[in-house]
């Protein structure tokens, strides 16, 4: 009773809302997004190049969408901005969105697909002349990852098991990005978890060895990370989300064609300087969620315990998404 | 006796505590919001979390034991350092006009430094682990120790300080007799204040490391296990509760014995 009272009082809520939002002088047509001011919450990293795209492109315009950006310094971080209503789609690493989604935290729709790994895009790398030259030899040593219990310690979880370790057998450490090749010289971390650009960056400037790659063997072609929205942003925007996918899905298709493109993106939300972007191996923009293979990740967050139970994606997966 | 007579008055203004719960269950109950679990969820959690253990070890479990005797450890070791060092330089500078003047501008500039801003060059001096955790919690709570002792020693009644001469005392012995007893209450106001900021920077400190209390807290965040982070914060909250009746009761022992000895 509670539950459909409540229930009602969000729908005269949300009329309320869409009705003072089409009362202006200039209405848009009917079947224009129910909001067109969109904020979104992206870490700067070169998986999101289709935003940056969609907005230089006027992707977003041509669908009646205004996109802002906001930088943020990891998903799990800023799930309360999600919450909060501050940003509407959040850019987020797999693991911390299905966590936030399983515990219950947060009811999340996965709206896009950003990236999927490819060869050379996650290092693991050590100092130079370090004494750790294969997995194996990690036991007892400390990793350098940017977030806790997000997608780094779960790949490199997977990493150690082929070796015969465990989780618990290394420890983790955060420290953000830009601050790990620093950790890594001065030994606060014995190996360090480094996306593109940085360790092209330690390579050069610090000679840091490449121990292993993250994403590889059972891990190939592994989904790192999505969009978000909350359940009932999806419920009261179904329009507004579906302008964003057809945004996205041309953005998409065109950073996976032009690496042109992408490297003049780059330039306008990250400090990447334009002789390392073209040196970047980015292939793996996606142009649709497939719940399948984001399903790996929930697997694969299950058998090292990050799940307590089995977690199907497909019901988190909004409509549209999947292409 | 008088410690008897004031148990009942005591547990009667406990009554509070209770009615904050309740309101805080009752509360977290109606708002239905993720992020604010009601205590009654938190306390289930932290049992299962850190007190499943045998009663012969105060219940604590393993996580519990891996954790919660390092934290404590170096919040005590960080405060006994800026203790020493503060009292060492603050009376120092308390004595001695010159030393006031060459030390005073350096100091008020070490104040203002938060120590949080100053972890990435802790880390990167003393990397990841006991003695950068010790030597941030040290650097920011140092300070309220130096002041107060260095106000304590500059503010002795001379009468005292030339009696003590006449009679002969040396240095050391006006020290020990006179300075450091009538600083001493300034001095333990400090150590009070520094013990609640130790706190503090011992979590921050342990967010940048790979145990302790302020670990599991940032690993709970980073679970989306909000009861587990709340349980976190109400142990934070018992730890400090904790520490300063202890604290509460060594001031009044060494107080009590240096007024009685005066």
């Amino acid at each position: 009773m509670l539950g459909f009272r409540r229930l009602s009082v969000l729908c005269i809520a949300a009329l309320l809302i869409t009705a003072c939002g089409g009362g202006g002088d200039s209405a848009p047509p009917s079947n224009g997004p129910e909001k067109t001011e969109i904020r979104i919450g992206m870490l700067p990293l070169p998986e999101v190049a289709p935003i940056q795209l969609a907005i230089d492109k006027g992707y977003f315009a041509a669908e009646g969408l205004t996109v802002q950006t906001e930088l943020i310094s990891g998903g799990a971080a800023a799930m309360p901005d999600l919450v909060s209503g501050k940003i509407d789609i959040l850019h987020s690493n797999y693991v911390s969105a299905l966590l936030a989604s399983a515990s219950g935290t947060v009811k999340i729709k996965i709206v896009g697909d950003a990236y999927a790994a490819q060869p050379g895009n996650f290092l693991l790398m050590t100092k130079k002349d370090s004494p750790i030259t294969e997995i194996a030899d990690l036991r007892g040593r400390t990793i350098g990852v940017n977030t806790l219990n997000n997608i780094s310690t779960l790949s490199v979880s997977a990493l150690l098991k082929p070796a015969g370790l465990r989780p618990e057998d290394v420890k983790f450490v955060e420290r953000p990005f830009p601050e790990m090749a620093g950790a890594l010289e001065s030994g606060q971390v014995d190996v360090a978890l480094l996306p593109e650009p940085f360790h092209q960056a330690a390579a050069k400037t610090l000679g840091a060895v490449t121990l292993s790659d993250l994403f590889t063997g059972p891990l190939a072609d592994f989904p790192i990370a999505g969009y978000l929205v909350t359940e009932t942003f999806a419920q009261q925007h179904p329009k507004a989300v579906a302008a964003f996918q057809r945004a996205l899905r041309k953005a998409a298709e065109l950073a996976r064609s032009d690496s042109a493109e992408v490297t003049a993106a780059l330039q306008k939300y990250t400090k990447i300087d334009q002789a390392t972007a073209s040196t970047m191996k980015l292939g793996g923009f996606s142009t649709a969620v497939d719940p399948a293979r984001v399903q790996r990740v929930a697997d694969l967050m299950l058998e090292f315990g990050y799940l307590k139970q089995k977690f199907d994606v497909a019901s988190i997966v909004a409509g549209g998404a999947s292409g | 006796m008088t410690m008897i007579r004031h148990v009942p008055a005591r547990l009667a203004r406990l009554w509070v505590v209770p009615v904050v719960l309740l309101v805080w269950e009752l509360a977290t109950r109606a708002m239905e919001h993720p992020f604010f679990p009601p205590p009654s969820v938190i306390v289930v959690h932290m049992r299962d979390l850190w007190f499943t253990g045998s009663p012969a070890r105060l219940w604590l479990n393993d996580t519990a034991l891996a954790n919660f005797p390092q934290s404590l450890g170096r919040l005590l070791a960080g405060w006994v350092l800026a203790g020493v060092g503060g009292v060492v330089i603050g009376v120092a500078i308390g004595r001695s006009p010159l030393l006031y003047r060459f030390l005073d501008p350096i100091i008020q500039f070490g104040r203002a430094l938060p120590a949080p801003a100053l972890l990435p060059m802790f880390l990167a001096l003393f990397s990841t682990g006991t003695r950068m955790q010790i030597a941030t919690i040290t650097f920011g709570i140092v300070w309220p120790v130096l002041f107060n002792a260095a106000d304590g020693a500059r503010s002795i009644e001379p009468l005292h300080l030339e009696t003590a001469r006449v009679f002969g005392l040396t240095r050391g012995q006006r020290l020990l007799r006179i300075v450091l007893p009538s600083a001493a209450p300034k001095i333990f106001a400090g150590l009070r204040l520094s013990l609640s900021l130790a706190l503090i920077l011992m979590v921050i400190a342990e967010f940048f490391s790979t145990e302790g209390i302020g670990f599991q807290l940032r690993a709970a965040q980073r679970a989306f296990d909000l009861p587990g982070v709340w349980g976190a914060i109400v142990l934070l909250g018992i730890l400090g509760y904790v520490l300063n009746q202890a604290f509460l009761l060594l001031e009044k022992r060494v107080l009590t014995w240096h007024d009685a000895k005066m």
